[in-house]
């Protein structure tokens, strides 16, 4: 069974199917072949009582804050404040890149949106300031991963619901690794721009008067995580509901900043629809992938796979993670979380790993996939936004930030408690 | 026919985009509802139940009538890794492939979901909340959106699979191809209309 799904499922991929598609037909076939009786015929209830999830409403309302605060000017204000309060350190404006992807990641869920808007934002400074290039451009795309992984995130709601894991869980335990990696990427900057001078542009002419002034346009997104992570956490509200108040209060920012007009309200609409209806269409038939892999036991036959090897759990932990990297290499990270993640979270979780924990290293890997070549979306994303010169280019550029990645995903392998001290202190 | 079949598609998707403003606006409406339900909860401390059963409901209609606009827009992925080093014409059989599999599995999604509302309907079903919402209204709407989103595959398949029995490569390319052929990504959409 194990052999055939796997033929299959690379067969399909290799044709060039839409995901949802893979996913559908996966579970028709699965299904139809080792399934006793038709399973398909509880697809309409099983799709239906997805589609109405109170869970799954946080993506859309998640990916409409960060359109919103992208059309309303909120993000290029953040990055004028960040290079009045960062450009100083040898990078200069790169660090204002990674600060500012830090702080919008903080409002966004998503690293599509991070890298887009703080791209679109950084990219003129780039010749203005006489930057090398690559590693500016690797700075933005790297910038951008930090969306998934510093709350709230699209890609935990989606790991917490096909696992059911507690997404306010994982939200707190992205934060202590988020933040370290945010961390870990300005000292990257900081070691390449002192080994190599010449690659730290002219500085920036700053003061600490505009600095003061700066604060307010900081201001804004700091004031909005509050409102939407802490909601969640004081108990008011859950993660959609801290959502739609995260909607609603970044629809007054705009409005108070006089941006609130028809016209930018239909490209906010468009481009959350376009995102979400793409990415729940995916979850929906994910979910019912799942429900066929449930049925037809396909985890145990894994499972006993595994146990047969006879690896200690560390040693099968290291090997899955290998294997998520180079599928990452060549995969959409959503396609491939939500065809894995229904086979592996339980192996892992029976490996005595914490499911929390997994979750905050899928995102890792999640975040190294999206750098990686030949199928890096974020790189894409970034060369999109340059339209000149080669992909190749940004995938060198971002060759630093991915060893950071991989040193981050050490770290977090030997010390869970990174990820882990926040969520347990707190519940 | 290609015509015909062309202004049939762009008066569907023009049809698609009015669809995404009144989901988006009703899921809009629902999230101020639920931010309304949770700000009196916490200060006024009355609680008004069943927002979020009206915002599932909101989010299940804005979404199956916003599948039809992701895929005019070629949002929805597609993974090309081997299919973009595939000569020309095998390519563009792929394309015409991959929407005939999105068909069969939107049309047997469609057909359960169909079954699924005869049955809300055989019933009288009512959700089991405070509110009690007779539940075919809301599924007829939502399965309308995922109806009309087989519409709009089926048609795409069609103009697509005309060209190509008529070795038209480039108007299938330009109907069915995957974004990374046609030179635009739909995931760059936010990168190449900068923030105004």
């Amino acid at each position: 069974m194990l052999v055939t799904t796997a033929i299959v499922l690379l067969a399909l991929i290799a044709f060039g199917f839409h995901i949802a598609v893979v996913l559908g037909i996966l579970a028709l076939f699965l299904s139809a072949v080792y399934s006793p009786f038709p399973l398909d015929a509880a697809f309409g209830e099983v799709a239906w009582s997805h589609s109405i999830d109170f869970v799954l409403v946080a993506i859309p309302l998640f990916i409409m804050m960060g359109e919103i605060l992208l059309r309303s000017g909120i993000a290029n204000n953040m990055y004028a404040a960040m290079t009045q309060w960062l450009s100083w350190l040898p990078g200069g404006l790169m660090h204002a890149n990674i600060g500012t992807s830090t702080l919008f990641a903080a409002t966004s869920g998503s690293s599509v949106a991070t890298a887009a808007t703080i791209g679109t934002t950084a990219m003129p400074q780039i010749g203005k300031w006489g930057y090398n290039e690559r590693l500016f451009l690797g700075s933005l795309a790297a910038g951008g991963t930090l969306g998934i992984l510093i709350p709230p995130s699209i890609n935990m709601i989606l790991y917490g619901f096909l696992t059911d894991t507690s997404v306010p869980q994982l939200f707190l335990a992205g934060i202590v690794p988020g933040l370290m990696l945010a961390g870990l990427f300005m000292v990257t900057i900081l070691l390449a721009c002192i080994i190599r001078p010449a690659w730290s542009g002219r500085t920036v002419a700053t003061s600490w008067s505009a600095r003061w002034r700066s604060l307010g346009d900081l201001a804004t997104p700091v004031l909005l995580f509050l409102i939407v992570i802490g909601s969640i956490y004081a108990g008011w509200a859950t993660p959609t509901e801290a959502a739609a108040i995260g909607v609603i209060a970044s629809l007054g920012f705009a409005a108070w900043r006089r941006k609130l007009t028809w016209a930018m309200l239909r490209t906010v609409m468009e481009g959350t629809i376009r995102t979400s209806a793409m990415m729940i269409l995916i979850t929906i038939l994910a979910f019912l992938l799942n429900f066929v892999i449930g049925a037809v036991g396909l985890v145990g036959q894994v499972n006993q796979a595994i146990a047969s090897l006879g690896w200690s759990p560390m040693t099968t932990m290291i090997f899955i993670i290998a294997i998520f990297l180079l599928l990452g290499m060549f995969m959409d990270t959503l396609a491939m979380i939500v065809l894995t993640i229904p086979v592996v979270t339980p192996i892992v979780v029976g490996l005595g790993f914490d499911p929390v924990w997994f979750g905050v290293m899928m995102v890792l890997i999640a975040e190294t996939s999206v750098l990686t070549p030949p199928i890096g979306m974020l790189c894409y994303v970034i060369q999109g936004i340059r339209r000149s010169g080669r992909l190749t280019d940004v995938f060198i550029g971002v060759a630093p930030f991915v060893l950071t990645l991989l040193a981050m995903i050490g770290i977090l392998l030997a010390f869970p408690q990174i990820a882990l001290w926040l969520p347990e202190t707190y519940y | 026919m290609d015509r015909w079949l062309a202004r049939l598609i762009s008066a569907l998707e023009r049809l698609s985009r009015g669809g995404v403003y009144v989901g988006c606006a009703m899921l809009l409406l629902a999230a101020g509802l639920v931010t309304f339900e949770v700000v009196a909860r916490k200060l006024f401390h009355f609680s008004l139940s069943g927002a979020d059963e009206i915002a599932g409901y909101a989010f299940a209609i804005s979404i199956a009538w916003g599948y039809s606009f992701a895929l005019f827009q070629r949002a929805h992925i597609r993974v090309d890794a081997l299919y973009v080093r595939l000569p020309e014409r095998v390519q563009r059989v792929l394309d015409v492939v991959a929407l005939a599999g999105f068909s069969v599995v939107i049309g047997l999604v469609g057909y359960r979901a169909l079954m699924t509302l005869m049955e809300t309907l055989r019933l009288e079903a009512r959700s089991s909340t405070p509110l009690s919402v007779p539940l075919w209204i809301p599924q007829s709407l939502w399965l309308l959106g995922l109806s009309y989103f087989l519409l709009c595959i089926v048609a795409l398949l069609l103009r697509a699979s005309l060209a190509l029995a008529q070795g038209r490569l480039e108007t299938v390319k330009q109907v069915a191809g995957a974004p990374s052929v046609i030179g635009t990504r739909a995931e760059d959409a936010p990168a190449s209309r900068p923030a105004r």
